[in-house]
């Protein structure tokens, strides 16, 4: 990589690493991994540089990356993923005891407990706001099968026990 | 606060819980810091890790290529310069229904490759060309039925879920699918070549450190063709690797023996081990049409809230995609088009609420199969029953409808159905259900003509379900 490719790289990196790691860490649903997760996307993303096609946007690739990545980790990890009826390491420092903060606790809790896929589906769709046909390129599924886990989801998440009893 | 605000504030909320008291960009700095220095100690490993990788990958595959008879000599073929070109294969190579069932069963079918037998003798197996996913890239798709089942919707297709995972080639197309454990190996060579050897997986795995382990190479079993030039292997694979691949020694034609492979680095099998299952719907992205009252408040999940309504909200009931139309009858029935999600397949469903005969329940009036390419559908269209015994023709066509016309017999003329509005739906009350075989529709976008045929519901196997 010459010397104009490592600058535009580092410019790249200053620029989006805070928004990569808000993706990582909704992924990941850990900061520790969330943390991982970015290093190791940045990595490759770098070893891919001289390759891609930046006038199309390097953050299509990043987000492919991200997800490839860390459906790889997932897959290499002895111990699968366990639902847990709280997230490990709910965020810091504690909230306030306020209803509106208590909500996004419960559902928060409630899309760790999602699969994997649809997890990250719910949150291409949601908080990346992506296309369907976007969410499909970024994973490497079909459009249908992204109708398919965010249906999925949201029908999980409106069935989910904890939520179902905040409503009441 | 609706669902849908409350899980985007959410995400937001805790994605920016993530960056509390984190430089994002120092971080990634120091992973790539550390990753050079690992570099720099890994190459000469690696160098080493290659070399012996691609002996020991030669050595079985070449005794195999030795060891392995060459079969006989097929009917010459030209030379094709890529396999869009190939022509089709198989024991129902010939059956025009066989394939066009089959190129109903995926998105678009680019090419039939092959159709016919393969290893499992009470099934059926298909091999297609795709470009499913970007609309240019050629996917292999490999689709197999029950034996003596070979309508459409029966086939099961399943293509590379991931780039890498499927090749395709002008000495074969190979395909690498499947988590790793379940993982189904095809390789089908050119037309005239033979498939002579093909090696087991071997999987690689890449350390905390970046570094590849040696790869497992596993011994070559023989190959025998399933038909001229097929291999396929189904149900093989090591489990929790990182990446596994297989290669395969073509014989051409003509010329010497060719190596192809096929690599899947990752997988995207979920959690609850389902397969990239290929669903496709006509309506999903299209904007809602039709009149409000079914859609007086706003739907949270789409489609929930009018499946809610209608059936109550239940676990074991299958679920539907948005609705792509809504509207009052002219009896006051209300009605909506919708898909059911179902874990089979979708189909396009228009449902009646109430229904006009009887029952408290609602029911499908009748159903459409989803067709390969949704941008080929222009209309759904239904006789739909009142409650006095007349029926009303619904005809929903596809955004940008200009005009609908109607014949109710095959010695009548078209006429206009009342001119679309709402984005091109047409309705007629009509005196009866039934009879209606002759009529048929003609939609109109502008001057083209984007459809004639007959009512759907008018169709075989169409009509009412409770």
């Amino acid at each position: 990589m010459n010397r104009e490719m490592r600058a535009d790289f580092e410019t790249y990196v200053g620029a989006r690493a805070p928004t990569m790691l808000r993706l990582a860490y909704l992924i990941e649903g850990q900061r520790a991994a969330a943390e991982d997760l970015l290093q190791t996307a940045f990595v490759k993303l770098y070893q891919a540089w001289p390759r891609i096609d930046r006038s199309l946007g390097a953050d299509a690739y990043l987000r492919r990356i991200i997800m490839t990545t860390h459906a790889s980790r997932w897959r290499r990890r002895s111990v699968r993923e366990v639902p847990l009826a709280q997230p490990p390491e709910p965020p810091q420092p504690q909230p306030p005891p306020d209803t509106a903060v208590a909500d996004r606790q419960v559902l928060w809790s409630a899309l760790g407990r999602l699969p994997r896929m649809q997890r990250a589906v719910v949150i291409l769709r949601w908080y990346e706001d992506l296309a369907e046909a976007e969410v499909a390129r970024v994973l490497g599924i079909s459009v249908g099968t992204v109708k398919q886990h965010n249906h999925r989801a949201l029908r999980a998440l409106r069935l989910d026990p904890e939520l179902t009893a905040m409503e009441q | 606060m609706s669902h849908p605000d409350l899980l985007r504030q959410t995400l937001h909320t805790q994605a920016e819980s993530a960056l509390e008291g984190i430089d994002a960009a120092a971080l990634v700095r120091t992973g790539l810091a550390a990753h050079r220095r690992r570099r720099h100690r890994g190459v000469a490993v690696c160098a080493v890790l290659t070399i012996a990788l691609a002996a020991a990958a030669a050595i079985p595959l070449t005794r195999l290529a030795r060891s392995h008879p060459t079969p006989a000599a097929s009917p010459p073929y030209p030379t094709y310069a890529s396999p869009m070109q190939w022509p089709t294969r198989g024991s129902l190579a010939g059956d025009k229904v066989a394939i066009q069932a089959l190129t109903a069963s995926y998105i678009k079918v680019k090419r039939v490759l092959y159709i016919g037998d393969g290893p499992d003798p009470a099934r059926k197996y298909g091999i297609l060309l795709s470009t499913s996913v970007n609309d240019h890239d050629l996917e292999v798709v490999l689709c197999t039925v029950r034996d003596g089942a070979t309508q459409p919707r029966r086939w099961t297709c399943q293509g590379p879920m991931a780039p890498g995972e499927g090749v395709v080639s002008p000495s074969a197309v190979l395909l690498l699918t499947g988590d790793s454990a379940r993982s189904t190996q095809l390789a089908l060579a050119a037309p005239g070549g033979h498939i002579t050897g093909m090696s087991e997986l071997y999987a690689t795995e890449v350390d905390d450190n970046g570094q590849p382990s040696p790869p497992a190479n596993r011994p070559t079993a023989p190959v025998t063709e399933t038909a001229d030039g097929l291999v396929i292997k189904a149900g093989v694979g090591p489990a929790n690797v990182a990446s596994f691949a297989m290669q395969v020694v073509v014989k051409p034609q003509t010329g010497p023996p060719v190596r192809v492979t096929a690599t899947q680095s990752l997988s995207l099998m979920d959690n609850t081990g389902m397969h990239a299952e290929v669903y496709w719907g006509w309506g999903p992205d299209k904007r809602l049409r039709g009149l409000p009252p079914l859609l007086d408040n706003p739907e949270q999940n789409p489609g929930l809230q009018v499946w809610a309504r209608l059936h109550g909200l239940t676990t074991s009931m299958p679920g539907y995609y948005s609705p792509i139309w809504g509207g009052t009858l002219a009896d006051g029935s209300r009605a909506i088009l919708i898909q059911p999600l179902t874990p089979v397949r979708i189909s396009t469903a228009f449902m009646v609420n109430p229904p006009a005969k009887g029952t408290d329940d609602t029911f499908l009036v009748r159903d459409v199969d989803n067709p390969p390419d949704p941008d080929t559908v222009h209309q759904i269209s239904a006789y739909l029953p009142l409650s006095n015994g007349r029926c009303e023709l619904v005809v929903v066509a596809a955004p940008g409808t200009t005009r609908i016309t109607y014949r109710p017999t095959s010695t009548s003329s078209f006429t206009d159905l009342s001119q679309p509005q709402n984005d091109g739906v047409g309705r007629l009350v009509v005196p009866t259900c039934d009879g209606h075989q002759d009529a048929a529709i003609q939609v109109f976008a502008g001057a083209n003509r984007t459809y004639e045929g007959p009512i759907d519901s008018t169709r075989p196997n169409a009509g009412p379900r409770h």
